[in-house]
């Protein structure tokens, strides 16, 4: 047994506080030395979450860890759970914090602030994850969005201050509303009602996962984050939608036929919208973040399609997947940005940036295809065995598909723009940061995209 | 009244007779600022934190008080009335212009001993002439202290507020008296009192005289106003120590109503809409001010209903009641010191800075003002995340029968985080349309640390 492995889960926890703590310590000026200490503290992390995932599968961890405090006579008890649920998304945390910080390959750093945000975003979701109280979870969740308003208004964008104005009353009126509704017992005996106040609970997730039916501000959103900070931003919108609705759907709501096929039909609705939405702006900027949420919608229906634990496994699989595969293609987006510089004469740099976003097509074996096809061939399966419904969900199905084209049509179009172009992003400074950001990044999604459906299903096996 | 209390009003008397004496011969002498009466200001703080530990050590020494918390409600107060004294004069040493004339000393401690004797004394007549006499000294204090056109205003409002305070309850003690003989007049009290017939009306009218002293709509005669244009310390004291004599003065209506065996739900419901309906007028005023001070003034404003609320009919099932008591006094003395606090420390230079617009960026430059700021409206609208969330959630469940009283209580958390989010924008997203001066002075840390305190413990949920 190591010897840290009585505490690692302690140091999983509390090590992004640390950084944080060490990074406000460094002088303002000293910006190279605050990014070496968040790398390094970032990869820390994620080689304690990677012993975490071997103990836990071992069953050789605990699954309560209880924080205490005393104040005189008044203990206070914070007490994180470990489960099967919640440590994908504490992989999620810890890898999405390790990708960000290592992607800052340019010192655009602005304060001290922008330094110390990503490791309190991310401990802030590690004591939520940890949480099977909604009651508990939602309020830190809730305040910890005026980091991210922070990181947004402090951009340069036109419409940043409507964006946040928008988001933050939306999503503080979302969590007010289902934290109220949840003080007040109701009747389950009345269908309709009991349907209604469900959806209320799962709109402060599904407004996070930047639904369009749920989030109005979502496209102004995308348009609206920094290019660097943003992919981290949305990432920890959207592990904390998943989480809010993991913990509504194993805790707070019946899962009812009709919530199922009502929640379908919206994320269907808002999957076509998204992806017309990419088709009429094919911005280069925002096609990866439409791309995410689009398949992000596709990951609520597996959710909610049944009450058997197993839709969680193929959803966060989905979900995870589709991360990697946006931390690659909004990172070559950033580049680009950063040396819009003149012509472009490198075809391996355009190729590539080419590979990564088709990364995204669900292309069959290739970044998010490689659990978009597992999950389809799988729930094919049970809609044959079962007979759910089958041309309710046939059609479902069939939606996603075009809405899967029209997204591969954007694609093509926001490419061709990129050509047309005069202004296209040269790397002549720094051969190795074109090889290390340009070419190794695809290669190296590509690996990850086939890892990530391999390790849940393999860790699924395991919990059975 | 104990013993105590009898003694500390009786030094805070013999106390501020000495600081007029103090003055007058500071005058004789030519010190006409408070600059050059720092042995004042000693003794006046000496006095105060003397006082607060007589009392303090009167109360713990109570063997019943972890049982009954209320049976010593006069006690609890009385430390806070003395806290936020104490609180207002360290504040003065920054918003109290140096050459500032006038016996401040000598009516914030008479001021004082009046509130903590109209607290502790249960005859009606006693409390007319203390909480009229707490008002008048009150009006003089924000006169002297208030420099410009504004002090004309504030006193006539105030004056009138006096008035109808006076007439109010002038006519219910006439209702409760028309059995009693006029020599008698210092035996009524409400604990004697019968909520039935005319006693029932003297009841409603000394509640609309207790919400007439808090300044609560549509009884706010010149509490806003003090609020905006007057001196920042005396806002403070005016806001502060009104909340606390009425929220006693409440509490002893509905012990009346619950003696009298009236159907006290129903007339929890009166009381709870009656105040909400100034709690949300409050809120819609603040969310349409362009001034800084008034949207200031109608957010502490707001804080007088909900403190009121939680008083009467907050509960909590994981906190003692003691406790949970308390909580709700720090809630009330913290917002408004972080809010007055750090108004104080943007207001001190004397900027040019005076609607939200020509703020814009100040955060960008002076983030610790700004977050305390911030933190202090946040907590005071409810957001999830901050004590004041869970200040407010701790009334959903005693009045969960009444639907339109929890759709309030969401509405009201909407408009706040409406309003906040209005802030945000204005202080970190926009930016700057004048030239913004740095404030090299960081917040002291009693601010800064209260600020974290109202964060901190809405982590850590005590209702269920």
């Amino acid at each position: 047994m190591n010897i840290l492995d009585p505490y690692i889960f302690y140091i999983l926890i509390f090590l992004p506080l640390a950084a944080a703590a060490f990074i406000m310590l460094i002088p303002a000026v000293d910006t190279g030395s605050k990014l070496t200490i968040s790398k390094f503290f970032s990869i820390c992390g994620f080689f304690a979450f990677l012993r975490v995932f071997i103990l836990f599968l071992d069953h050789k961890i605990a699954t309560d860890t209880t924080l205490s405090f005393s104040l005189a006579t008044f203990n206070i008890n914070i007490i994180l759970h470990l489960t099967e649920y919640n440590i994908f998304l504490y992989c999620a945390g810890s890898a999405a914090l390790m990708v960000y910080l290592l992607s800052y390959e340019i010192n655009d750093t602005k304060t001290n602030i922008h330094q110390v945000t990503p490791f309190i975003l991310t401990f802030l979701l590690y004591i939520s994850f940890g949480q099977t109280d909604l009651r508990i979870a939602l309020p830190i969740l809730s305040i910890a969005n005026f980091l991210v308003y922070f990181l947004i208004g402090f951009t340069d964008k036109t419409r940043r201050g409507s964006t946040i104005f928008q988001m933050g009353i939306f999503l503080f009126s979302c969590d007010a509303a289902a934290l109220v509704l949840l003080q007040i017992p109701y009747n389950n005996d009345q269908p309709i009602l009991a349907l209604i106040i469900n959806m209320i609970f799962l709109v402060p997730g599904l407004a996070r996962l930047c639904m369009p039916m749920f989030a109005p501000f979502m496209r102004k959103l995308l348009l609206n984050v920094d290019e660097s900070e943003g992919p981290f931003l949305i990432s920890f919108l959207q592990l904390s939608g998943f989480f809010i609705l993991i913990m509504t759907k194993t805790g707070l709501v019946e899962l009812t036929q009709s919530l199922t096929i009502i929640i379908a039909c919206l994320m269907t609705i808002g999957a076509i919208h998204v992806a017309l939405l990419a088709f009429i702006d094919h911005k280069i900027k925002t096609l990866p973040y439409y791309f995410l949420i689009f398949y992000s919608s596709l990951s609520v229906v597996i959710l909610f399609i049944s009450v058997e634990r197993d839709t969680w496994f193929f959803s966060i699989s989905l979900t995870l997947t589709s991360l990697a595969c946006l931390f690659q293609t909004a990172r070559f987006n950033n580049l680009f940005n950063q040396y819009q510089i003149q012509e472009l004469n490198l075809t391996t740099l355009r190729s590539s940036w080419f590979i990564a976003l088709a990364m995204m097509l669900g292309l069959p074996g290739l970044g998010i295809g490689t659990s978009l096809w597992t999950v389809i061939y799988r729930f094919m399966g049970l809609f044959e065995s079962e007979n759910l419904l089958e041309p309710f969900w046939s059609v479902v199905a069939i939606c996603y598909l075009v809405g899967i084209l029209i997204l591969s049509y954007a694609l093509i179009m926001s490419a061709r723009k990129l050509e047309l172009v005069p202004k296209v992003a040269i790397l002549l400074d720094s051969r190795l940061l074109l090889k290390r950001s340009l070419l190794f990044g695809p290669v190296l999604i590509a690996i990850i995209s086939w890892l990530i459906p391999l390790a849940t299903f393999y860790a699924a096996a395991g919990f059975r | 009244m104990t013993t105590s209390t009898d003694f500390a009003i009786f030094i805070l008397m013999i106390s501020s007779l000495l600081v007029l004496l103090l003055e007058v011969i500071g005058n004789r002498l030519l010190r006409i600022g408070v600059a050059e009466k720092p042995h004042i200001r000693l003794l006046a703080l000496s006095t105060l934190i003397g006082t607060l530990i007589m009392i303090f050590l009167d109360l713990i020494s109570q063997n019943q008080l972890n049982q009954k918390p209320f049976q010593f409600i006069n006690n609890i107060a009385s430390i806070f009335l003395l806290i936020n004294t104490i609180i207002a004069v360290l504040l003065g040493k920054r918003t109290l212009a140096k050459n500032q004339n006038g016996e401040i000393y000598f009516l914030i401690l008479s001021a004082l001993a009046l509130a903590i004797s109209n607290i502790n004394n249960p005859s009606l007549i006693l409390k007319l002439i203390t909480g009229t006499g707490w008002l008048i000294l009150m009006t003089t204090l924000a006169i002297r202290t208030t420099s410009g056109g504004k002090r004309a205003e504030i006193g006539l409002k105030l004056s009138f507020g006096t008035i109808i305070f006076i007439t109010l309850l002038m006519v219910a003690i006439w209702l409760l008296d028309y059995s009693y003989l006029p020599a008698n007049l210092h035996l009524i009290t409400l604990d004697n009192t019968d909520a039935r017939n005319l006693g029932f009306i003297a009841l409603i009218l000394l509640s609309l005289a207790s919400l007439t002293l808090a300044g609560i709509p549509p009884f706010h005669f010149g509490h806003i106003d003090c609020g905006d244009g007057g001196n920042i310390s005396a806002a403070f004291l005016l806001m502060g120590n009104s909340f606390i004599q009425s929220s006693v003065f409440l509490l002893d209506i509905k012990t009346t109503l619950v003696r009298s065996g009236l159907n006290i739900a129903t007339e929890a419901n009166v009381l709870s809409l009656m105040l909400i309906f100034g709690f949300m007028v409050l809120w819609l005023r603040a969310l349409d001010q362009n001034k800084i001070r008034r949207t200031a003034a109608y957010i502490a404003g707001s804080l007088g209903p909900l403190f009121f609320m939680s008083i009467l009919f907050g509960t909590s099932v994981l906190l003692p009641k003691l406790i949970f008591v308390l909580a709700i006094f720090s809630f009330v003395t913290l917002t408004l010191f972080t809010l007055y606090g750090s108004l104080a420390y943007m207001d001190a230079l004397n900027l040019s800075w005076q609607t939200w617009e020509e703020m814009s960026g100040f955060g960008r430059i002076n983030p610790w003002p700004t977050l305390t700021f911030l933190i202090a409206i946040s907590s005071i609208a409810g957001l999830p995340g901050t004590l004041g969330y869970f200040v407010k959630l701790s009334l959903i469940a005693p009045l969960k029968d009444s639907i339109i009283f929890s759709g309030l209580i969401f509405l009201s958390i909407a408009i706040g985080a409406a309003c906040v989010m209005r802030i945000f924008v204005f202080m970190f997203s926009k930016q700057s349309q004048v030239a913004l001066i740095k404030i090299n002075i960081r917040p002291s840390i009693s601010l800064i640390t209260a600020s974290l305190i109202l964060i901190a413990l809405g982590f850590f949920p005590f209702v269920h």
